[in-house]
């Protein structure tokens, strides 16, 4: 399903300037679509607007054609990946991996048969019945992407999910992440601040800056090529790359913004 | 590392020094209840009986104060979290202005003198021609108990992550759904401790019972003071271990939840 984001505007405050102001692009169904963009910019914000738990000061969301104005969180057809897995601590792992099945009234059968074949498809179906307090950092996440695939969303909303684990796990978890959406094609909206992250993962690219859409691309396009100036980045998303892959061998790449399309509220 | 010989006794001081301070006086008044003659000096009972305990326990008057404070301190613990449940978690949001504030206002009553807040209390209940009632007792009894629940289920709620409701909404559940299943199993431990405070501060009431209640709604805290005029160490034995016993179980209970919802 095809995901468009029409002219949101968020503010915090009344008289302050806006979080996001006029942010408009489309998420093509199936694709792997990056949020990027630097810290504070209003991705975060962007999400919990469109997954219904802020409200927009003006703007739309249409998914598949039809407007979610007005329509509570709990009644999109929208799932989010939070950067810390939240995962409920009173319940076990396939009972976390149920939550949304349950909560949909999934017979109990169903649902556990459900959730064992997402926890396999994620790789810890030997770890369903274990209590959550005992999961590496990397297992919380993969039990919180099995949750969130087990409702099949009709769109994937996730916001920096590998932030808070080490940059080995990051790596397994992406391609976990890819071979998930290979396997079932979910459309997948992502913030990341992790160019390196975006070029593995991502079909399309949209860069936010200063509330607005800087620029949109294929990553190849937005990631450019090694030898461009780093001073064209809207932001110095370089060094994250650098100090967040403190274990990786491959020398690395300056991205830069080279053949990438200027959307109508980009700044000079 | 090994722990040095002294350090390990002192470890135990304390513990066993507070152990002491309650047991010897729950210990006294189980052995008075269970004395035939027990006179000073003499650092025993001269023998043992339950007679005392059958006879009290056998008493329909004993029997209709426990089931009165019973239903009185239910009712005002059931209302007490109801209230403070949405009040605690509005003072709970980060940043509320005020809150440290509020709390100490909730509290005054409690701090002021106990015979001034019963008759300022009596009075109003005599004006709603609700003195003499059961429900006049317990809205009398919210007026000291809410604070508690409110102070203990709003500091619940200041530790409770929030996200954790905005991550069930978008697995879609609802309002009540997420009230269920999500916060209730992750605030159970508060409640407990709520519900236990509240209901120990209500069951022990004695000023605000005998004033709201005219003296037709008795509890067993009343029956109790009564035998302390009485005089009769064995009467006042089996009642004061009675009126202790559900604070007691409660306290344990509350104690224990804290104990595990601490532990890793």
């Amino acid at each position: 399903m095809s995901l468009i984001v029409d002219g949101i505007v968020k503010l915090f405050q009344p008289q302050a300037d806006p979080v996001l102001n006029g942010v408009s692009f489309v998420v093509e169904p199936g694709s792997v679509t990056c949020l990027l963009g630097p810290s504070g910019v209003g991705k975060t914000t962007l999400l919990h607007v469109i997954a219904g738990l802020a409200d927009p000061d003006a703007g739309t969301v249409h998914l598949d054609g039809a407007s979610l104005d007005g329509v509570p969180a709990h009644r999109r057809p929208l799932t989010l990946l939070m950067q810390q897995p939240q995962l409920f601590a009173h319940l076990d792992v396939i009972d976390n991996v149920a939550f949304g099945l349950r909560v949909r009234g999934v017979a109990r059968r169903a649902r556990r048969r459900r959730s064992l074949e997402l926890l396999e498809l994620v790789g810890i179906d030997h770890l369903a019945s274990r209590s959550t307090h005992h999961l590496s950092g990397g297992e919380q996440q993969r039990v919180a992407l099995a949750r969130a695939l087990a409702v099949r969303p009709a769109v994937l909303l996730a916001d920096e999910p590998f932030a808070s684990v080490d940059a080995s796990v990051r790596r397994d978890l992406q391609d976990l992440v890819t071979s998930v959406h290979r396997e079932l094609g979910t459309t997948m909206l992502m913030v990341t601040h992790d160019l390196d992250e975006a070029r593995r993962i991502a079909d399309h690219c949209v860069v936010l800056e200063h509330g607005r859409v800087a620029i949109q691309g294929s990553p190849h396009e937005i990631i450019g090529r090694p030898t461009t100036p780093t001073a064209q980045l809207p932001w110095s998303a370089h060094r994250h790359v650098k100090t967040t892959e403190p274990d990786s061998q491959r020398p690395v790449e300056t991205p830069s913004l080279v053949n990438g399309s200027r959307t109508s509220g980009a700044r000079p | 590392m090994s722990v040095p010989q002294s350090a390990r006794h002192g470890r135990l001081v304390t513990p066993l020094a507070a152990v002491l301070v309650v047991a010897t006086p729950i210990a006294i008044l189980a052995l008075a209840a269970l004395s035939t003659r027990w006179f000073f000096p003499d650092p025993f009972p001269d023998s043992l009986t339950t007679e005392h305990l059958s006879k009290i326990l056998g008493s329909s008057t004993t029997r209709a104060s426990i089931a009165t404070g019973l239903l009185v301190s239910a009712t005002v613990t059931a209302i007490a979290l109801l209230v403070s449940w949405p009040a605690s978690r509005v003072l709970a949001r980060p940043h509320m202005p005020g809150r440290a504030v509020i709390i100490v206002l909730l509290f005054l009553p409690s701090v002021l003198p106990a015979v001034g807040l019963a008759m300022g209390i009596d009075i109003v209940l005599l004006r709603l021609d609700l003195a003499g009632t059961y429900i006049g007792v317990v809205i009398a009894h919210l007026v000291p108990t809410i604070p508690y629940a409110v102070a203990v289920l709003t500091a619940g709620f200041v530790r409770h992550d929030r996200r954790l409701e905005a991550q069930a909404a978008v697995l879609g559940a609802n309002d009540w759904q997420r009230l269920r299943l999500v916060t209730l199993p992750a605030l159970r431990g508060t409640l407990l401790v709520a519900a236990a405070l509240t209901f120990v501060v209500s069951w022990s009431q004695y000023l605000l019972t005998v004033l709201s209640g005219s003296g037709r709604v008795v509890t067993i805290t009343m029956l109790l003071f009564s035998a302390l005029s009485g005089g009769n160490p064995s009467t006042i034995g089996v009642l004061a271990l009675v009126a202790a016993s559900p604070a007691t179980i409660l306290l344990a209970l509350a104690g224990r939840q804290t104990t595990e919802s601490i532990a890793p």
